[in-house]
């Protein structure tokens, strides 16, 4: 063992004898040996005139309905069964009563000892506490997707900070969340998100809570589906899809509309994990889609909407958020679209 | 990054330009200006295939990959097959004394010390890119967590929650490389990892 041993008087900085071990091995090696000013900034320079290639590119192909940018092929073939991806995973065994989905950017798990690699996989028992810090030199924010054991997908905001007290509370000490109960859950399932300003209780549906958002508020609960009860002090305030309520610190409830596809929902959109979409029936990824953007989806045609259940999907949209992969997958399924508002009205032709 | 975020593409091009760049120069003996030639190929046709990246394999995995192909593709083309270049090339290069340090003592030390530094910078590389730079910033730059936290806008525990795990993941991988040796060991002066590698 090393004579380095963590104690209260050394504190957070005194490294352990593994801790040693690796440190001494990174201090003789020294720093990495980096790339000359001169040939990075070449570099570099042609891999971004690649990148802004690529970009107009399928930029062109999404105007036009060109060449497919995922390589997406799409066939027909007989639907035996509509499975959602979403309730597709098994209930988590043993301690476990969520597992993380999507993970990116600066995001901090506790307690570090039974974290294990924070990665898409991992499963957190109650009492993980996870951190999400504010975007990073590149004004890219931390991402992180979880799914309860409940069947809930959390997500959380940058600068967020959430403790799993159970499969059905979670408490929420700063930052924002999204709660998407997936629809179809059991009775009594419902997902409690507790703040220091109240409690929003979940009634099937998605919304999301944010704690501090002004100077004068407490708390924002905005509900895109479904209905959710905040309690407070004793009072019980309900909110049904397409409505926000405001707490403001003098105690005061403020009630007003949101549109399920506003601005505000654009980091959920940031945040959603991506779907397999390999053999699954169009019209479940359209399904998807749906409840991810807030947009209503209808057809051009009867016919249609029966082809959308029949056609199965090939390729991937992974590293597409769910707005931007419309194109690749309904171009690929030699199909087209046209948004009307916030319908998407799927068309036989390709989308002009 | 697909969607033309600006920042996406500098975050990309940052983490892992060097790390290729690295991969390549330890393949050429350290021939600069053709690492730069295969990097930029390297980097060009990897970006152009990123659509269709699965996200199967760590995207260093992949991008070391594509690098390796290129150079042997390269010497392929100049009817030579691909150019093995032996460790001594890697320990010399990678065994220079930075500024300040004591030179080892002899050639086989030298070799030995190379060959850990290649692995610890190898294995820095291949961890996720945020893992490899906390590391650095609290072991080479010698920052205090709360600095690291404050560079990440994260809280102290946090920190150190993502240095144990960077941690963890660089033990496990430094170890995997080397076939098994206690790290203790291999963070030995040279002589004494000499006798571990006997």
């Amino acid at each position: 063992m090393s004579e380095y041993q963590k104690t209260p008087e050394t504190g957070l900085d005194a490294p352990s004898g593994e801790e040693h071990a690796v440190a001494t091995l990174l201090r003789d090696a020294g720093p990495r040996p980096a790339v000359p000013p001169a040939d990075l900034a070449v570099l570099k320079a042609a891999a971004r005139a690649e990148w802004q290639g690529l970009i107009e590119e399928r930029g062109a192909r999404t105007r036009f309905g060109a060449l497919m940018p995922l390589a997406l092929a799409a066939s027909l073939v007989l639907a035996v069964a509509l499975a959602w991806w979403f309730v597709q995973r098994p209930p988590l065994a043993g301690a476990s009563i969520a597992s993380v989905e999507l993970v990116a950017g600066a995001v901090g798990l506790e307690p570090a000892a039974a974290a294990g690699e924070l990665a898409a996989g991992l499963e957190l028992g109650a009492g993980a506490e996870l951190n999400t810090a504010g975007p990073d030199e590149n004004g890219r924010a931390p991402r992180l997707a979880l799914r309860l054991s409940g069947g809930h997908s959390v997500r959380l905001d940058a600068h967020t900070r959430a403790r799993l007290a159970s499969a059905n509370r979670l408490e929420l000490e700063r930052g924002a969340v999204y709660v998407d109960s997936g629809g179809g859950l059991p009775a009594g399932a419902g997902l409690e998100i507790a703040t220091p300003f109240g409690s929003v209780q979940e009634i099937g549906t998605q919304f999301e809570v944010r704690i501090n958002e002004a100077a004068d508020v407490d708390l924002r609960v905005r509900v895109r589906e479904g209905e959710v009860a905040l309690e407070r002090g004793g009072e019980s305030h309900a909110a049904a899809a397409g409505e926000e309520l405001i707490l403001r610190r003098d105690g005061s409830v403020v009630r007003s509309a949101v549109e399920p596809d506003a601005p505000g929902w654009d980091w959920v959109l940031a945040s959603a994990p991506s779907v397999d979409i390999e053999g699954l029936p169009l019209a479940s990824y359209l399904a998807w889609l749906s409840r991810e953007t807030g947009w209503r989806v209808t057809y051009d045609d009867p016919a249609l909407q029966a082809s959308a259940r029949r056609i199965r999907l090939h390729g991937t949209i992974a590293g597409l958020r769910p707005d931007e992969s419309v194109s690749p997958v309904l171009d690929g399924s030699g199909l087209g679209y046209r948004m009307e508002g916030r319908t998407l009205l799927v068309t036989a032709g390709p989308s002009g | 990054m697909l969607a033309g975020d600006e920042a996406a593409f500098d975050e990309f091009a940052d983490d892992y330009i060097p790390v290729v760049h690295r991969f390549a120069m330890r393949r050429l003996g350290g021939d600069l200006e053709l690492a730069r030639e295969m990097v930029q190929n390297t980097m060009c046709k990897a970006i152009a295939k990123l659509p269709s990246f699965r996200g199967e394999a760590a995207l260093t995995t992949w991008l070391c990959a594509c690098c390796r192909n290129e150079i042997a593709a390269h010497f392929r083309r100049r009817g030579r097959s691909i150019q093995e270049v032996g460790l001594a090339s890697d320990e010399v290069l990678a065994a220079a004394p930075a500024p300040g340090r004591t030179p080892p003592e002899g050639p086989e030390e030298t070799t030995l010390r190379g060959e850990s530094s290649r692995l610890v910078h190898d294995t820095l590389d291949a961890l996720p890119p945020h893992y490899g730079k906390v590391l650095e910033w609290k072991y080479l730059e010698e920052l205090p967590v709360k600095e690291i936290a404050a560079r990440l806008d994260i809280g102290p525990k946090a920190a150190e929650s993502l240095l144990t795990r960077a941690r963890n993941s660089f033990r496990q991988d430094f170890m995997r490389r080397q076939g098994g040796p206690e790290l203790a060991v291999l963070a030995a002066p040279a002589g004494r990892l000499k006798e571990a590698v006997r």
